[in-house]
């Protein structure tokens, strides 16, 4: 049997876009055979599979993704197919983080509220409140959504499927990355001697290690999350491909360390600076309040973007399974 | 006007590419296959062109469809069906009638 070779990055493009414009009943099967078309025809390029330009050739005597999808279904059915994936993929992924942030703020500060009526704490109970503010969340978003959709028109809103693609990047070299620093990572959370020295502040005899120990608690939380984006990493190592389980995996992983994060915002104290490290007290203080903004912020933003990253993982497992 | 725009010629051949794939598919064959074949007997098309036609003619019944996973890659080889020889039948008494039309339309024209 002949070695396969690596499919090229504007052919993984051209499928996913197709996959986009096309009815998820019938997307697993046109790809099938689109691809198997494109890899035909680049098996037999005069200038060999590899060359370079001949996966343009093949891609272009297809047409765009959009132009065979319309011979296949018919062009307004794919602009109303590609807008209405556009928008559930759009709500599925603001949702979840908008849902975040209200959770944190129920959290960290009951009845606090961002922006009125938009980003407010949730109520703790009675649970059918908590449950109606979901629903309001959720409301909010899909007006936002509606009115961004009707800005941008039928032509262009499809387009937002481009900017927030599905497909999870598979690449061995960033794997084998990830993996050595998720070891090294790992090697400083659990070793304490070296994680209190590299995570300190001051010089000589005066350093001293700057995470609180409501931090350090968590060490076993963390090292969980690591575990699960090591093993997502090696299965794509392995498999070289995205699968299923890859996927369901890194959504795991992804909802594991939002969890961490939010965790990580309710601690009373991130960070401890004491007077020893050759500050005044009064400087220390200022010096680790700020710090604590700056990992607070550091780890909302982590939380959004991995709950985001969570939700789009769950869409692929979806499209990936053909529904 | 002095070079022919060549996407005139490639619309009028286009409307005659389902019937004459048709009369390529005795035996089975796969789409670039076809393609080629197709280029071969002077029908210039591409995949993007001829894959919604094979796709449409398979949901229809015209064409059998079977994938050969023997090879590294799988590749799809379409065939006329029974049904099909019905479908090229009627393709071509209509391709007779537009010819005979066109013939007697275009009469005396240089």
């Amino acid at each position: 049997m002949n070695a396969v070779p690596a499919r090229s990055p504007a052919v993984d493009r051209y499928l996913e876009r197709l996959r986009d414009v096309l009815p998820a009943a019938r997307a697993k099967e046109v790809l099938r055979e689109v691809e198997a078309l494109i890899e035909d025809r680049l098996e037999q390029d005069p200038e060999g599979a590899a060359a370079p330009g001949a996966a343009d050739r093949a891609l272009a005597a297809l047409g765009s993704p959009e132009a065979l999808a319309s011979s296949l279904a018919g062009e307004e059915v794919v602009i109303g197919l590609a807008t209405r994936k556009a928008f559930t993929r759009m709500l599925t992924v603001v949702f979840a983080a908008h849902l975040l942030l209200s959770i944190v703020l129920t959290v960290i500060s009951p009845g606090m509220s961002l922006a009125p009526g938009l980003v407010s704490a949730l109520p703790k109970s009675p649970w059918a409140a908590t449950l109606g503010a979901v629903f309001g969340v959720f409301l909010v978003d899909v007006g936002a959504l509606l009115v961004l959709f009707r800005l941008l028109g039928t032509r262009r809103a499809p387009g937002l499927l481009q900017g927030l693609p599905l497909q999870m990047p598979v690449r061995r070299r960033d794997s084998v990355l990830s993996l050595v620093l998720l070891a090294l990572l790992a090697v400083i959370l659990n070793v304490p001697g070296l994680r209190d020295h590299i995570l300190a502040v001051g010089v000589g005899e005066g350093r001293s290690p700057v995470l609180a120990p409501a931090v350090t608690a968590l060490t076993l939380a963390a090292d969980a999350v690591l575990i699960l984006f090591a093993v997502r990493h090696l299965l794509l190592l392995v498999a070289g491909v995205e699968r299923v389980q890859g996927v369901l995996l890194d959504a795991m992983a992804s909802l594991a360390g939002a969890f961490l994060a939010v965790l990580l915002m309710t601690r009373d104290e991130l960070v401890r600076i004491p007077p020893a490290a050759g500050l005044t007290e009064a400087q220390a203080s200022v010096f680790a309040d700020l710090l604590f903004r700056v990992v607070f912020v550091v780890c909302l933003v982590a939380a959004i973007l991995l709950v985001m990253r969570f939700a789009r993982r769950l869409l692929r497992v979806r499209q990936l399974l053909g529904r | 006007m002095d070079v022919p725009d060549p996407r005139n010629e490639a619309e009028l051949r286009r409307g005659v590419l389902q019937l004459v794939a048709l009369a390529l598919l005795e035996e089975p064959r796969y789409g670039y296959e076809l393609v080629r074949l197709l280029g071969a007997a002077g029908f210039q098309t591409e995949e993007g062109t001829l894959y919604p036609i094979l796709r449409r003619f398979e949901e229809q019944g015209a064409l059998e469809a079977t994938w050969d996973t023997s090879r590294a890659r799988p590749r799809k080889y379409y065939r006329l069906s029974e049904g099909g020889k019905q479908v090229r039948s009627d393709l071509l008494t209509a391709w007779r009638k537009v010819r005979t039309a066109t013939d007697a339309a275009v009469e005396g024209l240089a």
